[in-house]
């Protein structure tokens, strides 16, 4: 199967992820445990198990990046919610997942945490960390061109203040349907965290897009990602040193769906 | 011969073995919990492709077990002494490693794991150090196999404890190497640990009959063998160690002829 066939999944199947790295592990050996053994891990550990597709970010390590803002972020799509809870069952994705207890904070706060999205619906369904879908669309994330924000609460802003801006800026972004096949979004006391997809339109310099309206609010601290497709040509028992992961590295890991998704 | 009939006798260098601690932060059921369901099946199913030959894990019985007696050993048997180190330059067996800082007090198992020839004056015999007392190549996936844990007896002093196993020790590698063709041990000021490997032979507990006064047995035990019969994606939950026939293992592992990493 090739990489670029589309496969599209409801907006309920992604996993966002927002992880902050232990305090007892410098950003250099963080990097190294991402590009050495998260990032390929989490694609080749679990696309037998039904990932769709992943993009992982990094703003660890950015200059002037608040720590309460995450040091990794990522959106995990899967076949469907249940693929993911049926995942547990396979020894791969087990051990995938109990290798983040070392390298992310896990109890205590910031807490790192992933959940599933609700569909937005105005202000009262936005609440903190319970991530939102804009578009009630399937969409094929691995494929298109993906923007991602992540910006801090501004410090002007309480934390009610904030997300009720927010939820007003989303409200706005639905109207953008039919520019956007898909947009998630996830707001924590001290942080907002938003991805859209949109079509690969060469050419066009300033595609249509919800980030303004985000950014308007979002006067602190912020960082605008554009994932790049990334390929990892190995096998897990292949001899690699694995990937060079930096500050503010973005990617859309490319791989072959399993077969589940013919 | 069926592939897993195959012989791949390997150095007794090629072995690394494992005293492990429990984590004081995890209790004795989650830790075999984590053990049977993701660490020991992860072990097996993720590093024989890349030169793991043969895998022994014992969980310890906790009733009545001195705080200096481990609470998992195990064996792994590399394909050649190298094989171990470059194994970890695969995504398979980096993500395994990842695991161990969780479950395990790393300060208290994290000791030499490698042994070297048992020495011929108790001078140059140290403590923690695997010895291994024949310096043939044996397969241990095939074969009997024994395993002893044990204490210092409260009748022996502990400056004379280790002396006693050293010349237990010599006096074996003489008197038994037509019976048994591999020996480890491992001792300390408090404990003593044993394996013993025979193709001729059905070994018991009088093969150790005359540490009878020096040591308190912990635990004999031929480690069981067991095919698990399921690949790192199938819907299996692992192994239950509330199940006493799993207490120790020799795990059928699927070999390949060449497991070093491509």
């Amino acid at each position: 199967m090739k990489t670029t066939e589309n496969f599209s999944v409801s907006p309920q199947a992604v996993r966002v992820w927002r992880g902050f790295r232990l305090p007892s592990l410098n950003e250099e050996t963080f990097f190294d445990k991402l590009g050495t053994v998260f990032i390929p891990a989490t694609v080749k550990l679990q696309i037998e198990a039904g990932l769709h597709s992943y993009t992982p970010t990094v703003p660890a390590g950015l200059p002037h990046k608040p720590p309460y803002v995450p040091d990794e972020t990522a959106i995990l799509f899967w076949k469907s919610q249940a693929t993911y809870w049926n995942g547990f069952t396979r020894l791969a994705v087990r051990t995938y997942t109990l290798t983040h207890n070392g390298v992310y904070v896990t109890s205590g706060t910031p807490l790192s945490r992933a959940d599933f999205p609700v569909g937005f619906i105005g202000s009262p369904s936005l609440e903190v960390d319970q991530p939102v879908f804009l578009f009630d669309q399937p969409a094929d994330w691995m494929l298109g061109s993906i923007r991602h924000l992540v910006a801090e609460r501004p410090r002007s802003l309480s934390a009610d203040d904030f997300r009720q801006q927010v939820a007003e800026a989303l409200q706005n972004i639905q109207e953008l349907k039919d520019h956007l096949q898909g947009a998630v979004a996830c707001i924590g006391d001290e942080y907002l965290v938003y991805w859209e997809l949109g079509p690969i339109a060469a050419g066009v310099k300033t595609p249509v897009s919800g980030l303004q309206l985000l950014q308007e609010i979002c006067s602190g601290w912020s960082q605008i990602f554009r994932p790049a497709p990334t390929y990892l040509p190995i096998d897990i028992y292949d001899e690699w040193p694995g990937m060079n992961v930096m500050a503010g590295n973005s990617f859309n890991m490319q791989f072959s769906r399993s077969a589940q998704f013919k | 011969m069926k592939e897993n009939e195959t012989l791949y006798p390997v150095p007794p260098q090629s072995v690394y073995v494992w005293r492990g601690f429990r984590n004081p932060d995890k209790s004795f059921e989650e830790f075999a919990g984590f053990l049977g369901s993701v660490f020991v099946p992860a072990c097996a199913l993720l590093q024989p492709n890349v030169g793991l030959r043969a895998y022994l894990p014992t969980l310890v019985p906790q009733e009545n077990k001195p705080t200096a007696i481990p609470d998992q050993t195990a064996l792994m048997f590399w394909a050649n002494p190298a094989a171990h180190n470059l194994a970890n330059t695969t995504v398979a067996v980096r993500a395994y490693q990842h695991l161990h800082g969780q479950l395990y007090d790393m300060s208290r198992s994290h000791t030499q794991e490698v042994p070297v020839i048992l020495p011929s004056t108790f001078e140059a015999f140290a403590s923690d150090q695997p010895y291994f007392l024949f310096d043939e190549e044996v397969d241990w996936m095939h074969g009997n196999v024994w395993h002893v844990i044990a204490s210092r007896s409260k009748t022996v002093p502990s400056a004379e404890f280790q002396n006693k196993v050293f010349e237990w020790a010599s006096t074996f590698q003489v008197s038994q190497k037509d019976a048994i063709d591999a020996a480890l041990i491992c001792c300390n000021e408090e404990t003593a640990l044993f394996w013993l490997h025979s193709t001729v032979v059905d070994i018991d507990e009088k093969y150790l009959s005359d540490l009878t006064d020096v040591v308190d047995m912990h635990l004999q035990i031929k480690p069981r063998q067991i095919d698990f019969g399921h690949g790192l994606w199938d819907n299996w939950s692992g192994i239950n160690y509330s199940d006493q026939q799993n207490t120790s293992l020799n795990i059928r592992l699927a070999r390949p002829k060449d497991p070093i990493p491509r």
